[in-house]
């Protein structure tokens, strides 16, 4: 098959109407390196399969479904247990750390191997992801959300806990520039905005940062991310989002 | 081409999807945001399909099921949240449907049609998609326009839709390219120019 026959059939492909001898040399297609615009044919094919499906007038359903998710789901059996995800490197380093503190345990002697597990712990405290878990989990947080000033583009959500001086700042469609950071900013009043740490890509198309918490001790006006050369800079000079907590 | 800014429900859900996806009690919330933001259209699509209210809302639970178990599948560089769930949806209703049998499918697509829909809280903007969708559907020839809907709304593929038209295998495989073709082109048309 080749990248044009591909093409004449994307949509079909996308729509699952090909039968089982048309698709598999399409699957093994695609499984090649190079291609003359078939992912982008299958996309768009893809997105007008989305439009068709999101273009029927939502139909609320019973009550009964939502509650039925609830249990089936165990949200009120307490907290989740947790997944492992391949784009969360930290996850999977932590997985490698604990076997490996297990796998050494028995060599080790108690106290040792308390150490590396408060180390591990430590480790995953300071994952802003984590942070951003734990977060949603307190009732005291809110949602704020960040949105592109004029010019630019892009949106953000900020989970805010001024009690426990937390505030972690995610996004899903801010691009990684190389070169560049995505720098995060306090803003109080008329004051200058204060430097208050970075975005981090983390996978998937989000990236995920953490306020600075010894600027949270008094609540901010606002937050702020700006695009900035890497390492950050003092103040911003190129403003993206900006989301108010007051007012 | 076609991707849309996500509305801002669905953009609370993916984020709060994401921590959820890390194991997160909190994670409680995401899948409320995002029943909340998409459960309507997950249902929509689960009715139109299946078009009985008991097996659709089975759907809907599944679908958020589904999303709240693998969480870690979602990837925000390919499509919205909102996409994601109404692909799961089709997916899971056309199972449901093929589960059925292909003479009971038949025989109710043409016996039933999907109850009317309650008024619903569907913003401007959706509406006016909507609408852009329904007309461009509305500018395909009767048959290109039949052979997207046995596709997309029953799952049936070229031969199945030979099948169930009459028409000879190379003719629907041409009318469902075209259709794609035209209705890719004029949803990109009217949205470059929207």
């Amino acid at each position: 098959m080749t990248c044009e026959d591909f093409r004449e059939v994307a949509g079909a492909y996308a729509l699952g109407a090909l039968d089982p001898d048309e698709r598999a040399p399409c699957d093994a297609h695609l499984a090649e390196p190079t291609h003359q615009g078939c992912p982008e044919a299958l996309d768009q094919a893809r997105a007008v399969l989305a439009a068709i499906l999101s273009s029927l007038p939502p139909v609320r359903p019973d009550e009964a479904v939502w509650r039925a998710v609830e249990v089936r789901a165990g949200i009120d059996a307490g907290p989740r247990r947790p997944v492992s995800i391949g784009w969360i490197g930290w996850a999977a380093a932590a997985a490698a750390s604990v076997l490996l503190v297990l796998w050494q345990g028995a060599r080790l002697d108690a106290q040792r191997l308390r150490e590396a597990e408060g180390r591990l712990e430590a480790e995953r405290a300071r994952s802003p992801e984590r942070e951003l878990a734990a977060l949603l989990g307190e009732p005291a947080s809110r949602v704020v959300l960040l949105s592109a000033v004029p010019g630019r583009s892009g949106r953000a959500a900020a989970v805010v806990n001024l009690a426990m001086r937390r505030a972690v700042i995610v996004t899903a469609n801010l691009e990684d520039r190389p070169g560049k950071d995505w720098q995060l900013w306090v803003l109080r009043g008329t004051n200058p905005p204060v430097p208050a740490g970075f975005l981090r890509f983390v996978g998937a198309g989000v990236a995920v940062g953490e306020v600075d918490p010894s600027l949270l001790g008094a609540a901010p006006d606002a937050l702020a991310v700006s695009l900035e050369p890497a390492g950050g800079s003092p103040a911003p000079t190129e403003v993206h989002l900006v989301g108010k907590l007051s007012g | 081409m076609y991707r849309r800014e996500m509305s801002t429900a669905a953009f609370l859900a993916l984020v709060l999807l994401a921590a959820a996806a890390l194991g997160a009690a909190g994670g409680a919330r995401a899948l409320r945001e995002l029943y909340r933001g998409a459960g309507g259209k997950v249902m929509a699509v689960a009715l139109r399909i299946l078009r009985d209210r008991g097996d659709a809302e089975d759907v809907v639970q599944e679908v958020f099921l589904e999303m709240w178990r693998r969480a870690e599948r979602y990837d925000a560089r390919r499509a919205s949240l909102e996409t994601w769930a109404v692909v799961i949806a089709r997916s899971r209703a056309i199972d449901r449907l093929r589960a059925r049998g292909s003479a009971t499918r038949a025989a109710e697509a043409h016996a039933r049609e999907p109850a009317p829909e309650p008024p619903t809280l569907e913003a401007g903007e959706a509406l006016q998609e909507r609408e852009r969708v329904h007309r461009a559907l509305a500018t395909l020839p009767t048959e290109q326009r039949e052979a997207i809907e046995l596709a997309c709304w029953e799952g049936l593929t070229h031969s199945e839709i030979s099948a169930r038209t009459g028409q000879p295998l190379g003719t629907v495989k041409t009318r469902l390219r075209l259709a794609m073709a035209k209705l890719q082109d004029r949803l990109s048309e009217r949205r470059s120019a929207g």
